[in-house]
């Protein structure tokens, strides 16, 4: 039997800068710890190959920090290893200039059971009854069939054919179409398993046909839309003819969800989600609130975010509070027996509201009115009255 | 204590898992997180969690601290137990008798306390002076005959005075007539100096002192039963009352502090028409004849059913004795202290506090001798006051209001003077006990008259009841933090113990049963098996050879060994067991027909008349839940075959054969046990993923407590910075100037510091941290190995050959007339599992 561990797409370097800096670290990290426990899983179910298929890193040139980082990893790895394949893909394309290029630094550092796909005719014999074949990508965007020039088999060669290249399936509408690969380029080339990588979660596109064809996925998710990342493939041949067994195992770090509360009903029950501190999570406030609704927003999100005291209940959180709206006016927010001067204040923001002749001036006014709200909240009735005294001489 | 936890599992239970402190709890979790990186090192612990003091928990971190213990912590409350127990949970209630002492009685109280309360004392001189009155204060409590008693040992240490000599160890001896181990606290105070402080007395004032003391002893020895005794006897009816209409068990427990009481029961017992035999006492060293008596019959009676090696010790065996002979001949057993720990008599629902102590805590163990799991009827707990006496009516009301120590207290006519607020007493009187019981003692050691003593447990009281409030209002907070399993969590684990681990263990019997038979037949060990009751049992010939650990027993028996008389229990410990397990190991493989049954699944049935080759191979995981397991493999016609269909495949019944089928490549089958492998492995990794999880996921929360921590302290830098700053813009002269410059270059370097302490930690460069990491790494990706345990060649017959009773197939013949020689069976079988 051949053991393979099948990854791509571990985009070293990649930044995200939509998120705190905080948080981007935290993710910079965890895509470079991955490599760690991929290696540990190949180790443990003792491959006979790992092969990445593409994308290791989010650029062909990237800051020394990444391929150092990536070399050191391999280095401090215990053993023992089985060899392991890298292959360019359209985020790192084997360029003269790229981390692949033979005279780059990176190459030297690499420890001799790691390899390095540099050429097109690529193959590497992983086992006397076992071959791998692969093709890099050579630039960011391509129109040919890396899987179809993998070589055809021989007559008379009963090896387990292996082969490895980076590229699309097309079966995703949409999806970008730079380096196409036919969904039977496997049986086309007399291929036993064909290794590809590019979309980021598991998918195997190639259930019903005797070879399959399979993206293991990102092994740490890179956006919110990578259902089914996080994970790399486990291959198991057994004999020419028989299809093989492709297992997957978990190995990501983060889980990334996206959350739409549209009240604060689904807001409270996300406090109800026991393990959130390995997550992700995008949310997104939809919804209006009123005054006495918008502290416990406000309460929930510092929950779920941590404060410099306190730790969040999220592991990283991604707030989207641009939907978030109030109800207009005070609503009967507010209690019955406030100071005369507090009655007054909020009937009159009240009465601004209705009758405003703009939007900004409708919004200072459920500002004005937020804000008493929430220093009435903290009981401190003179600094209430104060404030409630300073808004009336605003309005 | 840490490394030796490490190398086993450890279950700590607790029914109060904190009472004051977050760090009684980061105490407690050490034990069973060994790695201490779950809460991490009490000072981090204590800045991440705890705010002004340990009692309190920083806002905001109540869910954190929560997770956390969640996964080393689960609780179960009684309430969500109750409908699953077989016996459930029952309630206690009081029930309080109350008595007017006569004033003869009171007046004689009221008279010795106030020579106790008198400061200067001379039989009560020295440092033992506080223990003493102590002492004695109780036994007034206790009963009039150890007041007695006492009295006549002060009166002699007054005469020893009197006469110029030491007074000897007389106070110390009216103490051990307190069987109450909490006193030794004191006794290191006994000795020649005291002694030495006490001869110095006046003599005038030992005449006098002496003469007031004979004057109580007479009066004391002068009045007839007490009104105390008399409530005793009325509550000692009610309880044989109940015994003899069957609405209770006509027994009691009674308890008193002194010995000299315990006695003076007995005897108010026996006169009031009890026999002997009814009454059994209990203390401390049990040498008296009634108790030897009651060893003998002990050990005549119940002595046959310890073996040699687990025979108890002679003083074990006394305290056994006495139970047995409170269970079963006695209908009142009288305790000192002695009684109030270690006992079972959940057979008895009655215990009468004749006398209380002042520590809550030993109430409620007295309490506990009954009131525990598998009594079957409610617990009552009786109690007297004086009517009169505020002070004993005070400490009462603290006990059961306060502490909802008796549960609901009623008067002897029914009437409710207190519901509990609480079913859970222990949590309350193990936070309070302690200090209750040093009030007290305070109390009576510094009063100088009976009223001051009134107006002090009048205030202990109101102490107690703030003590409390806030006890229960930090309760209620903290509680939270340690989430109570839902309660349809709880009835899934209880559903599981009750519907699947039956099915689990049919199962594991079903198989036992198998391997036993298949290790008879192949020993040609004549046997009959057949089933009765759920059980498969096995008569094995006299002289048929097993293996010696077996003995010279022949029945065996699967199932709950509870309930099996005439046969021993087959589990996986039994050396027959053993044996067929050996045997089965040591088997090289050969050639076997396997029987399809007629129910075989479309798979199976597909494989008739096929012969093939098998294999069994042990794989040995490593990792967080070390595991081993059996896989199978198969190749028929010169193919390997799905690995679900050869888990089922070498689970059919296979008799010896001696046809050998064709040769199959080598090769074909390493692949197939490759295959099984992989397969098998996929299922091991899922759970061994998700302990990979959680424990990388405590790491890296032990990194950020730290990060947290250097955080926090930045900030508060930050804000020193900006007043240094100020206050070297406004400071006037020099050497005020360089404070400040000097106050702003500690605090930038510190700054610094941490600055560099976060990027590290940022990073993970921490040893602690790299230390588990690698640890957690090397468990969960560690490489199994697999060992082949036999290869057989194997033909698939088309169905039963002949009727071969399978494990657990009844037989007809009736299993006690039946010869086993004649019904085992000729062919020698092998049963592989």
């Amino acid at each position: 039997m051949l053991k393979l561990l099948h990854t791509a797409d571990w985009h070293l370097g990649r930044r995200f800068k939509s998120f705190p800096e905080d948080a981007q670290k935290k993710l910079s990290r965890a895509r470079m710890d991955v490599v760690s426990r991929i290696l540990d899983v190949a180790r443990r179910n003792a491959v006979h190959a790992v092969l990445c298929v593409g994308d290791i890193f989010d650029d062909p040139d990237p800051s020394p920090d990444f391929w150092d980082g990536l070399a050191c990893k391999f280095q401090e790895h215990a053993g023992p290893h089985a060899p392991l394949f890298l292959v360019p893909g359209n985020h790192d394309p084997l360029t003269p200039e790229s981390v692949w290029a033979p005279g780059h630094p990176f190459r030297k550092r690499l420890p001799e059971w790691v390899h390095v796909v540099d050429r097109d005719d690529f193959s590497y014999p992983l086992s006397p009854n076992a071959v791998l074949y692969a093709r890099p990508c050579r630039s960011k965007a391509g129109e040919n069939d890396l899987a179809m020039a993998l070589p055809e088999r021989e007559p008379g060669d009963n090896r387990l054919r292996i082969g490895c290249v980076h590229g699309c399936t097309f079966d995703i509408e949409g999806y970008q179409t730079s380096f196409p690969i036919r969904r039977d380029a496997g049986v086309q080339r007399g291929l036993d398993y064909l290794a590809i990588g590019d979309t980021h979660p598991f998918r195997d596109v190639t259930e019903s046909l005797p070879v399959p064809t399979v993206y293991p996925g990102a092994p740490e998710p890179t956006a919110f839309d990578e259902a089914g990342a996080g994970r790399v493939a486990l291959v198991a041949l057994f004999r020419r003819g028989s299809r093989p067994r492709v297992e997957t195992e978990p190995v990501a770090f983060w889980k990334w969800i996206d959350v739409r509360c549209g009240d604060i009903n689904e807001l409270r029950r996300l406090l109800t989600h026991q393990s959130l501190d390995r997550h992700v999570v995008r949310l997104r406030l939809e919804m209006t609130v009123s005054l006495s609704e918008e502290s416990e927003v406000e309460r929930i999100v510092r929950d779920l975010q941590g404060t410099d005291a306190t730790h969040g209940r999220v592991g990283i959180l991604l707030l989207d509070k641009t939907k978030l709206r109030l109800h207009s006016g005070s609503r009967g927010a507010f209690p019955d027996d406030l100071p005369p001067v507090l009655k007054d204040t909020i009937a009159r923001l009240d009465q601004l509201i209705a009758e405003a002749g703009g939007e900004a001036e409708k919004e200072t006014a459920m500002r004005a009115l937020a804000h008493l709200y929430r220093l009435l909240q903290s009981q401190n009735t003179a600094s209430v009255q104060g404030a409630a005294l300073v808004a009336r001489r605003g309005i | 204590v840490r490394g030796f936890l490490r190398t086993a599992p450890v279950l700590l239970l607790t029914a109060t898992p904190m009472q004051n402190s977050l760090a009684e709890l980061w105490g407690l979790v050490q034990y069973v997180e060994p790695t201490g990186t779950l809460l991490g090192d009490i000072a981090t612990f204590r800045k991440v969690f705890c705010g002004e003091d340990d009692r309190t928990l920083v806002p905001g971190q109540e869910h954190e601290l929560q997770r956390r213990l969640a996964m080393v912590l689960q609780r179960t409350l009684r309430r969500q137990a109750q409908e699953f127990l077989d016996r459930p949970f029952m309630q206690r209630r009081c029930r309080l008798y109350e008595y007017a002492m006569s004033d003869d009685e009171r007046s004689l109280y009221d008279d010795v306390t106030e020579y106790l309360l008198q400061p200067s004392l001379c039989a009560f001189a020295g440092r033992q002076r506080r223990l003493l009155l102590i002492g004695f204060h109780r036994r007034m409590a206790s009963s009039l005959s150890a007041l007695a008693a006492s009295l006549d040992n002060v009166a002699a240490r007054l005469r020893r005075l009197q006469a110029g000599l030491a007074p000897g160890d007389t106070g110390l001896d009216a103490l051990r007539d307190l069987e109450d181990e909490d006193e030794d606290e004191d006794d290191d105070t006994a000795g020649s100096s005291q002694d030495s402080e006490a001869t110095i007395a006046d003599p005038n004032a030992v005449v006098s002192e002496l003469a007031l003391v004979e004057s109580f002893v007479a009066r004391a020895r002068s009045l007839p039963h007490d009104a105390k005794a008399r409530s005793f006897l009325d509550a000692i009816n009610v309880i044989l009352e109940l015994g003899r209409d069957g609405s209770g068990s006509g027994k009691a427990v009674v308890f008193t502090e002194s010995i000299t009481t315990q006695e003076y029961l007995r005897k108010l017992l026996m006169n009031n028409g009890l026999s002997d035999e009814d009454v059994t006492l209990f203390r401390g060293v049990n040498d008296h004849p009634r108790a030897q008596q009651a060893y003998a019959r002990w050990k005549e009676e119940e002595g046959g059913r310890f073996n040699a090696g687990v025979r108890p010790s002679r003083d074990v065996a006394v305290r056994l004795a006495l139970v047995y002979e409170f269970r079963t001949r006695s209908k009142v057993l009288i305790c000192t202290e002695a009684g109030a720990k270690g006992l079972n008599l959940q057979f008895c629902e009655t215990v009468i506090n004749y006398d209380l102590p002042w520590n809550p805590q030993r109430i409620e163990q007295r309490i506990g001798r009954c009131h525990r799991y598998s009594q079957q009827r409610d617990v009552t707990v009786v109690n007297f006051i004086a009517r009169d006496n505020e002070a004993h009516r005070l400490t009462f009301e603290i006990l059961s209001q306060k502490l909802d120590l008796f549960g609901k207290v009623l008067d002897a006519s029914d009437m409710v003077l207190h519901e509990p607020r609480t079913d859970a007493p222990e949590m309350f009187v193990s936070a309070l006990s302690v200090e209750f019981e040093s009030d007290l003692r305070n109390i009576y050691s510094r009063s100088r008259t009976l009223d001051e003593v009134t107006r002090e447990i009048a205030a202990l009281r109101d102490k107690v009841s703030v003590r409390r409030d806030a006890y229960e209002r930090e309760y209620q907070r903290t509680s939270k933090i340690i989430e109570s399993r839902f309660d349809e969590n709880v009835r899934r684990v209880f559903r599981h113990l009750r519907e699947d681990l039956p099915r689990g263990l049919a199962d594991l019997d079903r198989d036992i049963a198998a391997l036993v038979g298949g290790y008879l037949d192949t020993a040609q060990a004549p046997h009959h098996h057949f089933s009765a009751a759920g059980r498969d049992i096995f008569m094995i010939a006299p002289d048929a050879a097993l293996p010696a650990e077996a003995g010279d027993c022949r029945q065996f028996a699967t199932g709950d060994a509870r309930g099996l008389t005439d046969a021993q229990a087959l589990n996986l410990l039994h050396p027959l067991v053993q044996g067929a397990i050996a045997q089965a190991r040591t088997w090289p493989g050969g050639s076997v027909a396997l029987e399809l049954p007629k129910s075989a699944p479309p798979d199976l049935s597909a494989l008739k008349g096929k012969a093939g080759v098998m294999c069994v191979a042990l794989v040995d995981y490593a990792g967080f839940e070390p595991v081993q397991r059996l896989v199978a493999a198969a190749v028929v016609d010169g193919a390997p075959i799905d690995p679900s269909i050869a888990a089922r495949l070498i689970r059919l019944t296979a008799s010896e054969s001696q046809t050998t089928e064709g040769e199959v490549d080598p090769q074909l089958i390493d692949d197939a046990v490759d295959e099984a492998v992989f397969v098998d492995q996929r299922e091991v990794e899922k759970g061994e993923q998700q302990h990979f999880e959680k424990a990388i996921g405590q790491l890296e929360r032990f990194v950020e407590d730290k990060i947290l921590v250097c955080r926090r302290e930045r900030n508060s830098i930050a804000e020193k910075l900006v007043s240094a700053y100020e206050r070297r813009n406004e400071v006037v002269g020099s050497s005020a100037r360089e404070r400040v410059e000097s106050e702003i270059i500690r605090l930038s370097t510190r700054d610094e510091e941490l600055q560099q302490r976060i990027t590290d930690l940022e990073s993970r460069e921490d040893e602690v941290y790299k230390k588990w990491r690698n640890e957690y790494h090397e468990l969960r990706y560690r490489t199994p190995s697999v060992n082949r345990l036999f290869q057989a060649t194997f033909r698939i017959a088309s169905g039963p050959t002949a009727p071969v009773p399978t494990a657990g197939a009844p037989i007809t013949a009736d299993p006690k007339a039946a010869d086993p020689r004649a019904t085992s069976r000729p062919a020698p079988k092998v049963r592989m599992k």
